[in-house]
Formats: C-alpha cells, structure tokens, sequence
C-alpha cells in the first residue's frame, strides 16, 4: 500500500490531497482544506468518482478535466490548482516521475 | 419598500446549535422567508470549514485543555476561533439566479465592508474573503467571511475581532507548512487585530447599528427586529440533533447526506 499527502496553496486557500493506493487502484482518496467550491458537495462526488480508479496521472486528469467541466465555481483557486495538488500527491506515492 | 430582518439570536454556550440555526435560516430564505441578518456570538468555540478535517486545523489537546468546543459549519473556507470579544454576523437573502462567487464575495461582502467605513475605518475586502483595516502604511485582518449559494439564495456569514483573546486565537488554530513556505505571489498576509484596540469607542452597539444601516441601504430596505419562527427553530433543533451535535458531523469530514439520507 503506498500514500501519498501533498498539501497546495492556491491564491486563496490550501487543498489537501490525501490519497491511498493498493494493487495499483485509488484505494482511498480525500481533498481537505480551507478553499471553496460550489456547489460544495461536488467534491464529496469527485472523490467517489476517483476511488478504485487506476491510480495513474492520465486516469486522474481526465476524472479532473471532466468534473471541472460540469460549471462548478470556483474562488481564489483554479482548477489548475486541484490538479497540481493531485499530481503531486500521486507524486509523493511514488506514482509520477518528477511533476 | 423591502424589508430586512434582523435577529438578534444566539446560544454562546452551544455552538453546535448556533450552527445547526445558521443552515436552518439559509434553507428558511431559500423557502421564500425575507432577507435576514443575524448577530451571534460563541462563548470559546473554534469553527472549521466544510471542508476541514479537526485534526488538521485544530490543536485538539489545548482544546481539551481549555474547553473549547470544535464545530463545522457548512460553508468552505477556513478555521476561526470565536469568544466573545468575536462578533459574528449573517446576511441571508434571495439573490441573482446566476449571481454565484461575484454575488457573495463582492456584492454581499461589500455590505460589511461598508459598516466599518461607516464606522470611520479605512476597510476594505481583499484576497477573495478576507476584510482589512488600514492605519497609516499598514494593513490589519479583522474579519473573514464564508458564504453559500443555492437556487437563488445566499447566505454569507462572518466574524469580526473586536475584543478577541488572540492568544488563544494563535494557540488553537494550525498553520500549514504549505501556508508558512508560501512566500510568493498568491495570499497577501496581514497580522490579525482586534477593531477595539485601532478605534476609540467602537463596541458591540455601534458595530451592529453601523451593520443593520449598511445592509439596509445595500438591499434597499428597512430593517426591523424579529424573532426566528417557530419553523426555523424545529429545523434547527432537528440538524442539531442529526447533525450538529455528531462528533461525525464535527470532527470529520462526511457530506451532508451521511446525515440526512
């Protein structure tokens, strides 16, 4: 099992990306912080959307580029900023060379 | 001409029901009930964002230690800790259908703003929620504010230092690594103060009446004192009881639907 924690802070805001990996699939996944997203509980439906995905950069990113392409707002962070903190999370986990 | 409501309802020694009335009043404006405005406060309470796990924010033994409560709330945003030095307000409405972020933190937020120039202070909003007070070449945070739209409905609430123990304050809060090395372009830091200690005379009174008059001239309308309806009060008990008063809720980090299924 490997983990991975990476902690990024967008303009405004930190987004903490905690993820889990075993037998090369999501295990576990969970963004914590001070940002704000709306509507809020789409974060809750992203994180059931990546577990027992691959646990690959290619898998998550397109899980990424499609939640923030379904009209969510965001404020004082991009969605460049959630993906930083995903790569490099999945980074920390030994799962991506070098971000 | 409109109305604004204003209430005056708080329970300092139960925060987990404050919190529980704040997601009853927003669901009650959704519902069709008049634009509102509330004033509260928490006797020694830290409250963290949707977002947040306690562990994460929290000092969780010096908590114990000082018998602080520790309570979500179910907007985003960032952890504040609340005494009663700390006034804490609501502006609760019916908004713009696609008003979204702008409405919130520029329109809604700029009503606070407002109260304290009112006040004779040199206010301002900056980095998304944060309000700052400028004396002379420096910058002070007095106040931050989080917010929630649905439907055409917003609720924004906020806190403003007015005679807070900061130490406390310093003492109970976290503050990631990532937040200390971010020395770049993003957030713009300023040192936390209490409003009291920059102006003479500014108290509680003052402060509610500058807040009631300035969000009466941002929704165009005329304030007047109520009470919290009969309604909103059995919503809130029932979200304390499901929700609020759960250390799940509280400590954790579970969507809104664990509760409410």
């Amino acid at each position: 099992m490997r983990i991975g924690v990476y902690e990024h802070k967008a303009r405004k805001g930190l987004i903490r990306v905690s993820i889990r990996i075993a037998g090369g699939v999501i295990d576990d996944v969970s963004v914590t912080g001070d940002f704000f997203i709306y509507p809020e509980d789409s974060v809750f439906q992203l994180e059931s959307r990546l577990k027992g995905l691959e646990a690959s950069w290619e898998a998550v990113s397109r899980v990424l580029d499609e939640f923030f392409s379904s009209g969510l707002e965001l404020a004082g962070a991009t969605p460049e900023d959630f993906k930083i903190a995903f790569r490099k999370a999945l980074e920390e986990a030994g799962l991506v060379e070098g971000a | 001409m409109k109305e604004l409501r204003v209430l005056l309802y708080e329970s300092p020694d139960n925060p987990y029901y404050s919190l529980a009335f704040e997601e009853a009043l927003f669901r009650s404006v959704r519902n069709g009930a008049p634009p509102t405005l509330r004033f509260w406060r928490h006797s020694n309470a830290v409250i963290i964002g949707y977002f947040q796990k306690a562990e994460e924010e929290v000092n969780i033994d010096y908590a114990r230690r000082m018998n602080i409560a520790v309570v979500r709330r179910f907007t985003g945003g960032g952890a504040v800790y609340h005494d009663l030095g700390c006034l804490l307000w609501t502006i609760a409405t019916k908004g713009p259908e696609k008003g979204g972020v702008s409405y919130l933190y520029d329109h809604l937020l700029e009503g606070f703003v407002n109260a304290l120039r009112r006040l004779g202070f040199n206010a301002y909003r900056e980095n998304v929620n944060d309000v700052v007070v400028s004396v002379g070449d420096r910058a002070f945070k007095v106040s931050g504010a989080a917010g929630s739209f649905r439907e055409g409905a917003y609720l924004l609430h906020g806190t403003l230092l007015l005679d807070t123990n900061l130490e406390v304050l310093s003492k109970v809060l976290k503050v990631s690594k990532a937040k200390l090395a971010d020395k770049k372009v993003s957030e713009v830091k300023y040192r936390v103060i209490n409003l009291s200690s920059l102006g003479a005379g500014v108290d509680y009174s003052k402060v509610v009446k500058a807040v009631v008059e300035s969000y009466s001239e941002l929704l165009d309308s005329n304030p007047y004192l109520d009470l919290p309806s009969k309604d909103e009060v059995e919503l809130a008990r029932r979200l304390y009881e499901v929700k609020y008063s759960k250390p799940e809720w509280n400590l954790l980090r579970f969507p809104h639907s664990y509760f409410e299924p």
